[in-house]
């Protein structure tokens, strides 16, 4: 997997790419680390996670993006995540993520 | 790995000075001159043998790091002893540099056929001989760290089997017990990688009441298998809400939303089936819906929601009635993973039925996830 950082104003554009599993565990803490640090300082108000590129998650990665969401929320933020491809939409409809977090397809 | 460094005056890597070599040779004046050349290595065991049986006494006990052979000995030569220890796996990755006065092309080959690592031939300058055995010896002990780390994680890993198949119930087990609130059970327990995430039980509530927990633990593995026990502790701490699965997937939520500092999630099903009524309350969360077939056709129960430890979880318990020919199938998500149709279908479909339902689920072909898989059928049917 692989994620690049784009700033657009307040918001964080985050492109995640590749399986997401317990395999990339590393690059999960990653994510969570640099995502948060930026929310903690006020650098953004408003985090997008784009999803087009992600092709496999499992319950190891919902935990991460929970951790993040959690933390984002905490802060005021805004939270979305956009296109995820259909496998990965199910698993998001089969936690009720819409629940906590805007989902754009 | 060691850490330790080169002595710098000699250039020789400090950990030689925990290498074993043995040389095999039955003349004392060649063994006396290859003990030079080890000596000057820095190398911190030798052994001499002056023939293959002693040779092999030396080798069968202490597995040293490298052998050096000579062909040509009374009593078992060097291609016999080579044949045995290269029949022993135990011995896997030893590495046997010959030095042999045989010049031919093909003896060379034949000691390689044989299980030689390297051949030199006799007479061999003495500076080649001692570069060939720095490169072996290093690369010996590093086939030795490597051994020595996956028997390390071997033990490690049947530790942690011995742990969790302490608490999972057999499949044996679970009909019995089953059996004796007049349902039939069966189940297949397949984790990923020897062990894993998932964990079932179930629990005798009451004369009339029994309890099923099946949990998937995040991660996979060692630490897939951890994240399970961790659950297990709670899921023992608040069975007595399992009269309400929605109540006790919510505390056991709570719980680990508090114990975890969002490192620990899990999806889970819990249910309570009642003898007396045939009724079944049950709740579920961040895992696929159990499944109901009934007179052909497949009825999902829901348990959307969000993953244990989140501590958003809002589970409610359901209610549905267990009717005579009923099949009600609980699985991890790693049957969705391992089967080419949608879970519904894929039952649909199935042509077995009762108690052989559970193994003609269970897909054949390796897993790339944890699966556990039940299936619950009231005893008092027709038919299987």
């Amino acid at each position: 997997m692989a994620f690049k950082f784009r700033r657009e104003g307040n918001e964080l554009a985050v492109y995640v790419s590749g399986a997401l599993t317990f395999h990339q565990h590393a690059e999960g803490e990653q994510l969570v680390y640099q995502i948060t640090t930026l929310v903690d300082q006020g650098e953004v108000n408003s985090v997008r996670l784009n999803f087009a590129e992600v092709t496999r998650m499992d319950s190891h990665w919902l935990g991460v993006l929970i951790r993040v969401l959690r933390r984002v929320r905490e802060k005021n933020a805004g939270f979305v995540i956009e296109k995820p491809a259909v496998n990965i939409k199910k698993l998001f409809e089969m936690v009720e993520l819409n629940r906590i977090a805007e989902i754009r397809t | 790995m060691s850490s330790e460094k080169t002595n710098v005056s000699t250039g020789v890597p400090a950990e030689f000075r925990r290498a074993h070599v043995v040389i095999v040779d039955d003349d004392a004046t060649n063994r006396l001159l290859l003990r030079e050349v080890c000596e000057k290595l820095e190398i911190g065991i030798i052994d001499e043998a002056d023939d293959g049986d002693v040779a092999l006494d030396l080798i069968t006990r202490f597995r040293p790091d490298l052998i050096l052979l000579d062909i040509r000995m009374p009593r078992m030569d060097g291609l016999e002893l080579m044949r045995r220890v290269r029949a022993n796996p135990m011995f896997d990755g030893l590495s046997i540099l010959v030095q042999t006065s045989l010049q031919g092309e093909d003896d060379r080959v034949r000691c390689f056929n044989f299980g030689a690592t390297d051949v030199v031939s006799r007479p061999f300058h003495l500076s080649e001989l001692k570069a060939r055995i720095r490169a072996h010896l290093r690369s010996a002990i590093a086939a030795r760290v490597l051994f020595d780390y996956r028997n390390r994680i071997k033990a490690h890993v049947e530790i942690t089997h011995a742990f969790l198949n302490a608490i999972l119930p057999s499949a044996e087990r679970a009909a019995e017990i089953a059996g004796k609130y007049g349902l039939r059970c069966s189940s297949v327990y397949r984790p990923h990688d020897e062990i894993g995430g998932d964990l079932w039980t179930l629990r005798e509530l009451d004369a009339d009441n029994l309890a099923f927990v099946l949990l998937d633990a995040s991660a996979h593995g060692l630490a897939g298998a951890i994240n399970a026990l961790r659950v297990d502790c709670l899921v023992q701490e608040y069975h007595d809400h399992l009269a309400d699965p929605g109540m006790f997937l919510r505390k056991l939520d709570a719980a680990m939303a508090k114990i975890s500092f969002g490192q620990l999630f899990a999806g889970a099903v819990a249910l309570n089936y009642n003898r007396s009524g045939g009724v079944v309350r049950f709740a579920g969360t961040n895992i696929p819906a159990p499944l109901l077939r009934r007179d052909g056709a497949v009825i999902e129960l829901k348990t959307r929601g969000l993953p244990l430890g989140s501590g958003m979880v809002e589970a409610a318990t359901g209610t549905v009635m267990l009717m005579p020919a009923d099949e009600l199938v609980l699985f991890s998500d790693g049957w969705l993973e391992a089967i080419a149709n949608e879970p519904a279908e894929a039952l649909r479909r199935c042509p077995a039925t009762g108690v052989e339902l559970a193994a003609a689920l269970t897909p054949e072909a390796p897993l790339i996830d944890d699966l556990t898989l039940i299936v619950l059928q009231r005893g008092d049917c027709h038919g299987v």
